[in-house]
């Protein structure tokens, strides 16, 4: 009962935020989007040099800092790592492929799909397609191996490239790139974004909010929990978008979207079964890299080195569609991610 | 005032399991998200009654099930439910 009241509320203050965020200057149906946040990092830090999409968002470093501080008052704070890093980290560059296809992380979905951009209507199955397919590993037993207890200066690294990249926004030395132009160049004020973060952050380390756990639990036990917030945060960004005059339903001219239905469904299914196999969505991946846990934080990484190497390849959707090329990085991380579940689970013999 | 027992799992591999192998005999049981305030992690615990703890745990290790932990916690409304962490071992 306490826990559920907490988590819609979690919910519905993410949703919030998003519209302010939008209304302050974020790109529409962009309030938050972690996938598209990170990418935008990866930019500014010339890991790509896609011109329109390179800034340092403070959201991405309010959410870092504000589970790190919550950890550490509650004592939740635990440094730990070891569970196969390898493959956390090709988790991560897949988990971004199939975001940069569809043009947006699952928080993003939840928001276009608020935002009434029906693209994200195709999508949503996608996503659960995906997350169902993790759960037939989860069956059989995948698991990436127990993660070990490390000493707290590993814990420290993730909230220590968090407040870097926070001197560095402020500073704007001139190796950092900043868009001039597109989704980029627009963003809601410093320290309203960093504040909506910090608060996020709090909120889902109290919580536990992941949009993957909200389906696979769902799938798995039939358990609600999760889901209440992954409700909630549409329910008042529906609202909101009304209210302020952001909802604009259709399929064509979506902000920062294509129409491709094929690859919005099966972009969101590699992000789906990316999530699952990394025990967690891009957005709870950052709070637990606040929380101290190494794996985390290599999955986020690798969520950068996937957003260079989608985008220096011309293979990350655009309004325009999705490339040939990118079309078969869909296909290739399918099988790449059937190989990493099938090698972790039972399903093989050899595996104990 | 509610006591609820909770059984914790290494991976949800086990917890899975622990589900198909509890649902063919006559215990009471629900699979939830492991309450928070035993863990800040999105593992999946089992919830039982407390009388019936002890022989759920004897049912699972008989079929060579990995268990983390046991706790009973007091659930009071909107209040942080109180938890306690029980010694099973014999």
């Amino acid at each position: 009962m306490r826990d559920r009241l907490f988590i819609i509320i979690a919910g519905a203050v993410v949703g919030l935020l998003a519209v302010v965020l939008v209304l302050q200057g974020n790109p529409v149906n962009m309030g938050f989007c972690i996938a598209c946040f990170i990418r935008d990092i990866s930019g500014a830090l010339g890991l790509h040099r896609a011109g329109v999409v390179q800034y340092i968002r403070p959201e991405i470093i309010g959410l870092i800092i504000g589970a790190f501080a919550t950890a550490l008052f509650v004592k939740e704070f635990k440094p730990t790592g070891g569970s196969s890093p390898v493959l956390r980290f090709a988790l991560g560059m897949f988990m971004m492929a199939g975001a940069l296809i569809f043009l947006g992380c699952p928080l993003r979905l939840v928001l276009r799909l608020a935002g009434g951009d029906w693209n994200a209507l195709i999508a949503l199955p996608g996503y659960v397609v995906g997350v169902w397919l993790g759960t037939i590993f989860l069956k059989n037993g995948y698991t990436l191996g127990r993660s070990q207890e490390q000493s707290n200066v590993n814990g420290y690294a993730g909230p220590f490239i968090a407040v870097i990249l926070l001197i560095l926004l402020v500073a704007a030395p001139a190796f950092i790139f900043f868009s001039e132009e597109g989704p980029g160049a627009m963003g809601a004020p410093l320290v309203l974004a960093l504040g909506a973060g910090l608060l996020v952050g709090v909120l889902a380390q109290r919580t536990r909010l992941c949009t993957m756990g909200a389906i696979r639990d769902i799938i798995l036990f039939k358990d609600f929990h999760l889901f209440y917030g992954f409700a909630a945060i549409f329910v008042v960004a529906l609202i909101g978008n009304l209210l302020t005059g952001y909802f604009n339903p259709g399929f064509e001219g979506q902000p920062v979207a294509h129409i491709s239905t094929l690859w919005n469904f099966l972009g969101m299914t590699v992000v789906g079964l990316a999530a699952v196999l990394a025990g967690g969505c891009p957005m709870r991946q950052l709070i637990l890299t606040g929380e101290g846990q190494g794996d985390a934080l290599l999955t986020v990484f690798g969520m950068m080195a996937g957003a260079a190497f989608m985008h220096n390849f011309g293979l990350a959707g655009s309004p325009a569609g999705v490339s040939p090329a990118g079309q078969w990085i869909v296909l290739i991380s399918l099988i790449v991610l059937g190989i990493i579940g099938l090698g972790n689970s039972k399903l093989l013999s050899g595996n104990k | 005032m509610a006591y609820s027992c909770y059984i914790t799992f290494p991976t949800t591999f086990y917890a899975i399991r622990a589900e198909s192998i509890l649902k063919q005999e006559s215990t009471a049981f629900k699979m939830v998200p492991v309450p928070r305030t035993i863990s800040s992690s999105c593992g999946t615990a089992l919830r039982c009654s407390c009388d019936e703890i002890g022989k759920i745990k004897y049912t699972l290790l008989q079929n060579e099930l990995e268990l983390e932990g046991f706790y009973r916690l007091k659930e009071e409304g909107l209040k942080t439910p109180t938890v306690e962490e029980l010694d099973l071992n014999e």
